[in-house]
């Protein structure tokens, strides 16, 4: 601003002589307005300017409440499952005293307040959807009617049915339904003995859970305690079966990739496979999460080149030595992980080795499959080499038929179940039923879910603390509000046991917090210290600041010695 | 406008236009190579995007699509109908004519003033290099100095409503002849032929500018897509392609956290001059509104040497005060050293690569010096004017600053 | 006391609070560009090598390089980076995968690259997808004053810069334990700021101390590795020869040779749990190598329980299905039911509508021309009219 500088001084007096006129009031006059013209666009506007331009934007969050969410204060002191009995052919007052024993000895078996069993006696059975055929008599309309709000989904249906001999507790092999013969005799022993049955069922399921808490939230003492009290083994299984597994999402992509070292086979009968395999699990996983299916084939992809298969004497093909098949994935040339969508991609590969290596195996151990935890499987297949027309010697085969993908495919599905965290077989190897694990599947996610969105927001009110210049947008704190309705939502869904509506809320509130704490907006501002503020103000510190300034000061100074002159 | 059409005036008049119609027709690729060069045509003045713009226009999509375009919608709406080059070579003649009528009637308060001859100020614009490179670069910058002139030579010639509508246009067109408002305002309440009050031309300035933003919502469908593109670009100078001016460099360099607040800054900066320059040379509007525009051609976000050949324009009426001036030799040697070396610089950059980016911008900034001196030095030269009128005893004395 | 349960307090402690160290990721990156820096990219693509070497697949490493002295028209062996004047070793080879080169490889991309914070749409490949089993070795080397690293001549990272970016991964659990390296002029002062804990962080020299190159490849024309970095991949290349080895960074830290080195390389403990002595014990591929935890799936029990599996899923199949049959059935109630669940989120969620640009319809009708032709000389006449009229209205 030159001109303040060059002109007030020039419309100051100039003279040759010594002593210069006095200046005429008019000129006094003029300068001050010109130095006052250039104040007021400093002060109205260069300020207002600096302020809003040099402040870095930070959306009010809602700290405390977010820093609450994480250590679990606003968590549900219990997360009741709830299971439905029915009991049509037991007199009525019988059923109630089973149900309220039964209950009395599950709480006795159970502290741990997460997933704990609530049993009710709801008249399921009479009223159940088809079953007509199945001949239920609807004597006693005993218990509450299942459309009633105060319950929550079932985890479970048990029947319970008069016995003539012993008490027994039968599950359906397929969906999360029990029946249980009560003995006429033996009252007392039979509510111990289906609690302890019921417990054992969701035990395993409880220990996930509180791994899960105890790894996601901060305050886990009833998790680590219920933890301790349960034997080492099954812990630290349930622990290596959630490692496995990939991180809870709303969405996977599932990608089938046949990797051919050759130029044959070409094709393969994936279609059929899917659907044969893949497509029941996926759509019994749907409500879930959602998946995506792609499929590639890509010829002459070898295995990475730091492998190398080594040949027994007497043997024929190649063995593959055990430490090497970490490496085996070549992820500089094979197309995958192509980062389609938000979710991630669960990889399976079918590889056929080149000619010359079949059978491909791996050294010491009789499959050829393996599985890589939170990334996906890999299989090796040895096609049966084919007369070649062409030359008369034998070659692969160019089309991968169904029957030779089958074992394949029923690998991956069972690699699938695991990579998701389905549970698995228990401690005795024996398999649940599979509706049953699959809902205890979406129990966890759930709950994994809601425990990481509560953990994001308790980071991101830390970190918004703690980095005082980090810039915090609008959409964030939009987004903060959004997912901490969604947990209190998911929270009063649990309460009420009422897992789809959870997992919705938890899925969004996930999705949110997360969105949230990656915003890309919070990059901005890397750290710039002071004396580098200095520099980039100096400039205009130095030739700007300093004539406005003197010109100010110059007027003030008139100003009082105009005011010193006129009072004495 | 009355002009004595006499064969002087007419041979200037028609060798100007002949000139720049011969270059259109005989020679169209030079046309295109100077509305490809950085000193010529900037982001908002390309008419290169101004075609851009006006295909998408014709083709039914907003105009300001793509990011390409960004100026006003009403002169996609001018080009439409009429042809460029003969619009180019009209507005170059009608400046031309005002500036020579302004001339005519501009009566100095000085004894050094001599009566004006407009016709010699007209041949001064016309055959001004930089005014016929801008011309035939197709610089929609034309748009906006035609405005102005518009506005002073209304305002001088007693049309009060129709200098704050040209005013309005140049603001509408490219925002910064808003700025023009106080001196233009003073020149017309000076002037005592017509009587006009302040507030209602304040208002009638708003009520044209009002007009012509309200025509944008006929002309095309997306309001705001105009304001953000046409003048956010602006303000916010988010097209970083080389110009003559001194704010892309800057920008690129400076750290992005500071960005918003120097942009702030550098705007300030140009507001700044505007009541210091209008309180002190009260007696002579004209020249405030003439060393303004200098400024502007410096300080600008994207100026351009049409910027410059406007300043131009108008300068040569104060060549009375030659005399008084100490640094024009310097002043008009590193302007036409800077002119000659820019493009060579520019082209050592970017295409030979033999040079870097600095080389450029180093003769951008003797260019900004050089106006500098210019501006700098005609202001110290009228003060020092009104000075002598004020003691006349002093003429032709050495003075002293205090 | 049941003898598991007696195991499990003892163990409790090393398995809930520190949760399992699951992957293995790396980090290289030069900084500096230009021919006269060969030895940076040298550097980082050594490392390169022994992470690969060790085990770390290439999806794991994000490899930075500001830029390709493998085609440097002043490369006399063109296509080839070697670490070493005897040129044994190709350092680029045929299997490198560089995830960041020239100028990707900024301040703000590094920052975006720890913390995770993209737009969307960057491809896996680039990002470091960690979580909170995940080991992270992070190298970096390039020009360096006292607490600041140069990127590409034109920005630099701070000390500060990094310690909040490891704070936020520590904030979100993106690394189970981390070890820093870095190469450069007053390298220990990059990591004086650091406070999150779970990092071993080491430099090859004090603060107003250079570090020096190692030596000259008379044929390539420049310095060919760092004096530091070599001697770190001496050790590597000599001592730890496999995914296996059992050798600690204890032993690594204690191979450091201030007269071979010619500056003092400093380590700093404090931050990782244990201290000294835990981090000491820590073995080298624990960094430098990957995890071994394939499952291999040689009987088939799993795969023979799931076959009862498919029949029962099949019969799930049809449920589903009929249910949503029946869903369908009652749309309305359904609709009942799906409303009260979105209520309570519907507040906020409800996206905003998006104005939608007519892009890509291309109007070319001859009655839209006239109009709009008419409509822009409506608005040319109107001003002109306005022009005109102007002075009369007073």
């Amino acid at each position: 601003m030159k001109p303040a500088a060059a002109n007030s001084p020039t419309s100051a007096a100039m003279t040759t002589t010594k002593q210069p006129p006095p200046e005429k009031p008019e000129a006094v006059r003029l300068r001050t307005k010109i130095v006052l013209s250039f104040w007021a666009v400093i002060l109205l506007l260069g300020f207002p300017t600096w302020w809003q331009t040099t402040s870095i934007y930070r959306a009010d969050l809602p700290l405390q409440d977010m820093l609450n969410w994480a250590e679990g204060l606003n968590t549900p002191t219990s997360i009741p499952l709830h299971i439905w009995v029915s009991a049509p052919n037991l007199p009525c007052p019988d059923a109630q005293r089973i149900v309220r024993e039964t209950q009395q000895a599950l709480d006795d078996l159970n502290e741990y307040p997460t997933l704990h069993q609530r049993l009710y006696l709801v008249n399921w059975w009479s009223t159940g959807k088809d079953n007509k055929e199945e001949k239920g008599t609807p004597s006693t309309s005993c218990g509450e009617n299942p459309s009633s709000p105060d319950l929550g989904d079932p985890a479970l249906r048990v029947l319970l049915e008069p016995a003539k001999d012993g008490f027994a507790f039968e599950l359906d092999p397929v969906i999360a339904k029990a029946v249980v013969y009560i003995p006429r005799t033996d009252a007392n022993n039979v509510s111990k003995r289906l609690a302890e049955n019921l417990h054992e069922l969701f035990k395993e399921e409880q220990v996930a859970a509180a791994l899960q808490t105890v790894a996601l939230a901060s305050h886990t003492q009833n998790a680590q305690a219920f933890l301790r009290s349960q034997p080492y083994d099954v812990v630290t299984r349930i622990e290596k079966q959630i490692n496995r597994a990939y991180k809870s999402s709303s969405e996977f992509h599932l990608t089938f990739s046949l990797f051919t070292a050759g130029g044959v086979p070409s094709s393969w009968d994936v279609q059929d496979a899917l659907s044969k395999h893949i497509q029941p699990l996926v759509q019994a996983l749907s409500n879930t999460s959602e998946f995506d299916i792609t499929t590639q084939i890509q010829l002459y992809s070898s295995y990475s080149p730091a492998i190398q298969p080594v040949t027994k004497e007497g043997m024929e093909g190649a063995f593959l030595q055990q430490k090497d098949l970490t490496a085996f994935v070549n992820a500089a040339e094979w197309p995958l992980a192509p980062s389609i969508g938000d979710g991630p991609t669960i990889n399976f590969i079918l590889y056929v080795p080149v000619q010359d290596e079949i059978p491909l195996k791996i050294d010491g151990v009789e499959g050829t499959s393996w599985l890589i935890p939170q990334w996906g499987g890999i299989q090796i297949t040895n096609p049966p080499l084919q007369p070649d027309p062409m030359t008369g010697g034998m070659s692969l085969p160019a089309h991968l038929a169904g029957e030779l993908l089958r074992q394949p495919f029923e690998t991956f599905s069972s690699q699938l179940l695991s990579l998701l965290g389905v549970p698995q077989a228990n401690q005795s190897g024996k398999l649940l039923p599979l509706q049953l694990r699959l809902d205890a599947y979406k129990r966890f996610s759930t709950l994994t879910l809601y425990l990481k969105a509560a953990s994001s927001l308790g980071s991101l009110a830390r970190l918004a603390q703690r980095l005082s210049n980090i810039p915090i947008q609008k959409h964030v704190a939009e987004l903060v509000d959004d997912a901490i309705g969604n947990l209190t939502a998911a929270e009063h869904a649990f309460l009420e046991s009422r897992w789809d509506a959870a997992l919705i809320h938890s899925r969004i509130a996930y999705r949110d917090s997360e969105k949230a704490f990656f915003d890309k907006s919070m990059v901005g501002q890397v750290y710039f210290p002071d004396e580098h503020k200095v520099a980039v103000y100096l400039p205009l510190l130095g030739p700007i600041g300093v004539p406005l300034l003197v010109g100010l000061l110059r007027e003030i100074k008139r100003l009082v010695v105009r005011k010193r002159g006129i009072t004495p | 406008m009355a002009i004595s059409l006499d064969r002087q005036t007419v041979s200037i008049y028609a060798g100007a236009a002949l000139l720049r119609l011969l270059v259109f027709v005989a020679f169209p690729d030079l046309s295109d190579f100077l509305g490809s060069q950085v000193e010529i045509s900037t982001p908002i003045s390309s008419f290169k995007r101004l075609q851009e713009g006006l295909f998408l226009y014709q083709h039914g999509l907003s105009p300001y699509d793509g990011g390409v375009y960004h100026q006003a919608p009403l002169l996609l709406v001018i080009f439409e109908i009429l042809p460029s080059a003969l619009v180019f070579v009209a507005l170059d003649i009608l400046n031309a004519v005002s500036l020579h009528t302004i001339a005519n009637n501009l009566d100095i308060p000085s004894r050094r003033f001599r009566k004006l001859d407009g016709t010699l100020i007209a041949a001064a614009y016309l055959f001004n290099p930089f005014t016929i490179l801008s011309c035939l670069g197709k610089s929609t910058s034309i748009f906006t100095n035609t405005a102005i002139i518009q506005a002073v030579f209304n305002a001088q010639s007693g049309n009060p409503l129709r200098a704050m509508f040209s005013l309005a246009i140049g603001t509408y067109l490219s925002m910064y002849p808003g700025l023009l408002l106080p001196p233009t305002l003073l020149m017309i309440l000076k002037n005592k032929d017509q009587p006009a009050s302040l507030a209602s031309l304040v208002m009638s300035y708003i009520g044209a500018l009002a007009a012509l933003l309200s025509t944008t919502i006929i002309l095309t469908d997306g309001f705001w897509d105009f304001l953000s593109s046409c003048y956010g670009a602006q303000l916010t100078v988010t097209d970083l392609t080389p110009n003559v001016g001194l704010w892309w460099y800057f920008f690129i360099e400076i750290f992005d956290s500071f960005r918003d607040f120097f942009i702030g800054v550098f705007w300030l900066h140009l507001v700044g001059y505007v009541g210091g320059l209008t309180f002190r040379l009260q007696s002579q509007p004209l020249f405030v509104i003439t060393s303004l525009l200098g400024l502007f051609a410096i300080f600008k976000p994207y100026p351009s040497i049409a910027d410059v050949s406007l300043y131009l324009g108008f300068l040569p009426m104060y060549s009375h005060i030659l005399p008084l001036t100490r640094y024009t030799f310097i002043a008009a040697s590193v302007l036409l050293y800077s002119t000659l070396l820019g493009p060579a610089f520019y082209h050592l950059w970017i295409y030979a690569g033999s040079g870097n980016a600095n080389f450029f911008y180093a003769i951008t900034l003797v260019w900004s010096l050089g106006l500098t001196i210019l501006v700098g030095d005609t202001l110290f030269a009228v003060l020092r004017d009104e000075w002598e009128i004020e003691r006349p005893e002093m003429k032709g004395k050495s003075v002293r600053q205090i | 006391m049941r003898p598991s349960q007696f195991l499990w307090t003892l163990l409790s402690l090393v398995t809930v609070t520190c949760a399992a160290h699951t992957s293995n990721w790396a980090v290289l990156v030069s900084t500096s560009r230009f021919w006269f820096n060969y030895r940076h990219l040298a550097n980082t693509l050594s490392l390169y090598r022994t992470v690969k070497r060790l085990g770390i697949p290439d999806s794991q490493i994000l490899l930075l390089l500001p830029d390709d002295m493998a085609c440097n028209p002043r490369n006399a062996f063109s296509g080839t980076v070697y670490s070493n004047a005897d040129r044994r070793m190709d350092l680029y080879g045929e299997n490198v995968e560089v995830d960041y080169r020239g100028y990707e490889v900024t301040v703000e991309n590094f920052i975006r690259l720890l913390t995770d914070r993209w737009e969307e749409g960057v491809p896996a490949s680039k990002r470091l997808q960690t979580d909170e089993g995940s080991n992270i070795l992070i190298y970096m080397t390039g020009h360096g004053g006292s607490e600041f690293l140069k990127f590409q001549d034109s920005e630099e990272i701070s000390s500060w810069d990094l310690a909040d970016a490891f704070s936020q991964m520590r904030e979100k659990k993106r690394y189970n334990e981390m070890l820093f390296m870095i190469d450069t002029c007053q390298a220990n002062t990059l990591y004086r700021q650091f406070y999150t804990p779970g990092i071993i962080a080491t430099g090859s020299s004090e603060e107003d101390e250079s570090s020096y190159s190692h030596h000259a490849d008379n044929d390539v024309g420049v310095a060919v590795i760092d004096r530091w970095t070599y001697y770190v991949l001496e050790f590597l290349e000599t001592q730890v020869t496999g995914p296996t080895s059992d050798k600690t960074l204890g032993d690594l830290f204690d191979s450091y040779d201030v007269g071979k080195i010619h500056s003092n390389p400093g380590v700093r403990w404090d931050l990782f749990p244990g201290g000294e002595q835990a981090g000491r014990s820590r073995r080298v591929v624990d960094f430098f190598g990957n995890v071994q935890n394939v499952e291999l799936q040689g009987n088939k029990s799993g795969v023979e329980l799931l076959k009862d599996d498919l029949e029962g899923l099949k019969r799930l199949v049809r449920d589903y299905e009929s249910f949503a049959a029946a869903q369908e059935n009652n749309n309305t109630e359904m609709l009942d039911v799906l409303q009260r669940r979105t209520e309570p989120t519907n507040g906020k969620n409800t996206p905003p509508l998006t104005k939608q640009n007519p892009v890509g319809r291309v109007n070319t009708s001859e009655t839209s021309q006239w109009t709009r032709r008419i409509g822009g000389a409506t608005v040319l006449s109107g001003l002109a009219a306005l022009w005109y009229f102007a002075p009369k209205l007073v």
